[in-house]
C-alpha cells in the first residue's frame, strides 16, 4: 500500500466515525459587545497605569524613595541615633596663664601658698601642685 | 447562504444565527468531541464556540466562509478545556486506569466503525498539531483551504503537515493496531 492508497484507506475509515449523537445547542444570545477599539484599550490601560502610581503612592515609604528621585520637598528629616554627648568644658580653676605676684596668687586661690626659699627672685608661677606633705605649693623648685 | 445569513445575524437577528448553529452545530461538535473524547464535555465546548461567535460576529469577514472559522473556535476551546488542570488529572487517573493508546468506549455497530474508532485511537496517540489536520481533512472531510484557514496556516503547510501526520500514523498503526495494519482491510 503506497501513500496514496493509506490517505484513501483513512479517508474512507475515518468517515464511518460513530460519533454521539449531535445535542442541541441551546442559545440565549446577550447583546453583543461592540469591538473594542485601540484607543480606547490604550485609554485603559493608561488610567490603571494611572491608579497604580497614586495608588503606591499612597504607602510611606513609596512615596519618599519617589521624592527622594525626584528631588522633591525642602526638607529632609534623618531619623537615627542620638548624638554624642558633648564633652563638658575644662573649669578653669585657676587663671594661672602668665606670670603673677605672689600676693596675686594667694588671693586667687583658698588654699596656703607658700614659697620656698630656695625659689629664685621673679618667679614665673606655671601650675600648681600638692606635696606628699599636705602643703600646697607654687611651681617645684627647678634642681640645677 | 452564509454570506446573507451572516449579514443578518450581524444586523442582530437571532433567528438567522439560530439558523447558522443549525447548519454548523454538528461539525463543531464533532470537532470537539474528537479532540476531547467526551460527549458531555464537547456539548459545552459547542455550546461555548457559538456564543463566542456569536460576541466576535461583528468582526467576521461575510467574504470568508464560516465553517472554518466556527471550527477554529471550537479547536481553540477544546484544546484549552484540555489543558486545564481537571482535565489534567482527569486524564493522569485515565492512563492509570487503562492501557496507553486506549479511548473512551464508543458503541460499533460494524467492521468499519470498529475499524474508524481504532483509527481515531491511533490518531490520538499524535501529537496536537497533527491530530487536528487529521480531524479536519478525513474525519471532518474539509479541504486543504477550509482547514488552512480553520488552522490559520497557509494551504502549504497544511499538505506538508498532513503528509508527516500521514506517516506517522501509518507507523502508529503498523505498531500497536493490526486491526488497521494493511493485510486486515475488510474491502
Amino acid at each position: 500500500m503506497n501513500d496514496e492508497q493509506f490517505a484513501h484507506r483513512v479517508e474512507r475509515t475515518a468517515r464511518a466515525f460513530p460519533y454521539p449523537p449531535t445535542p442541541d445547542i441551546a442559545f440565549a444570545p446577550k447583546a453583543r459587545q461592540p469591538a473594542r477599539r485601540p484607543l480606547r484599550r490604550f485609554a485603559w490601560a493608561a488610567v490603571i497605569v494611572v491608579a497604580v502610581f497614586f495608588g503606591m503612592l499612597a504607602i510611606e515609604p513609596v512615596r519618599a524613595a519617589v521624592l527622594e528621585v525626584l528631588r522633591i520637598g525642602g526638607v529632609e528629616v534623618w531619623i537615627g541615633g542620638a548624638p554624642p554627648t558633648p564633652l563638658p568644658l575644662p573649669t578653669n580653676l585657676l587663671d594661672l596663664a602668665g606670670a603673677t605676684t605672689l600676693e596675686a596668687a594667694r588671693a586667687a586661690v583658698d588654699f596656703r601658698c607658700a614659697c620656698r626659699q630656695t625659689s629664685p627672685a621673679g618667679l614665673c608661677l606655671r601650675a600648681a601642685w600638692a606635696g606628699a606633705d599636705g602643703h600646697h605649693g607654687v611651681d617645684r623648685p627647678r634642681r640645677p | 447562504m452564509d454570506g446573507a445569513l451572516v449579514a443578518r445575524a450581524q444586523n442582530g437577528d437571532e433567528a438567522a444565527y439560530r439558523a447558522i448553529i443549525e447548519a454548523y452545530r454538528e461539525p463543531v461538535f464533532r470537532l470537539a468531541f474528537l479532540i476531547l473524547g467526551d460527549a458531555d464535555d464537547a456539548q459545552d465546548v459547542a455550546q461555548e464556540t457559538f456564543i463566542r461567535a456569536w460576541g466576535a460576529l461583528d468582526r467576521f469577514d461575510r467574504a470568508r466562509p464560516l465553517r472554518p472559522w466556527l471550527l477554529r473556535i471550537a479547536a481553540n476551546l477544546a484544546r484549552n478545556r484540555r489543558r486545564s488542570a481537571g482535565r489534567y488529572w482527569a486524564m493522569v487517573r485515565r492512563v492509570a486506569q487503562q492501557s496507553p493508546g486506549r479511548a473512551p468506549m464508543l458503541e460499533t455497530q460494524n467492521v468499519q466503525q470498529d475499524e474508524s474508532v481504532a483509527l481515531w485511537r491511533a490518531v490520538r496517540r499524535l501529537k496536537p498539531p497533527a491530530q487536528q489536520v487529521i480531524y479536519l481533512r478525513y474525519f471532518l472531510d474539509l479541504s486543504v483551504e477550509e482547514t488552512a484557514a480553520a488552522l490559520d496556516i497557509q494551504p502549504g503547510t497544511v499538505k506538508s503537515r498532513q503528509h508527516r501526520a500521514l506517516q506517522q500514523l501509518r507507523q502508529i498503526i503498523a505498531q500497536d493496531f493490526p486491526l488497521l495494519s494493511e493485510g486486515r482491510s475488510h474491502e
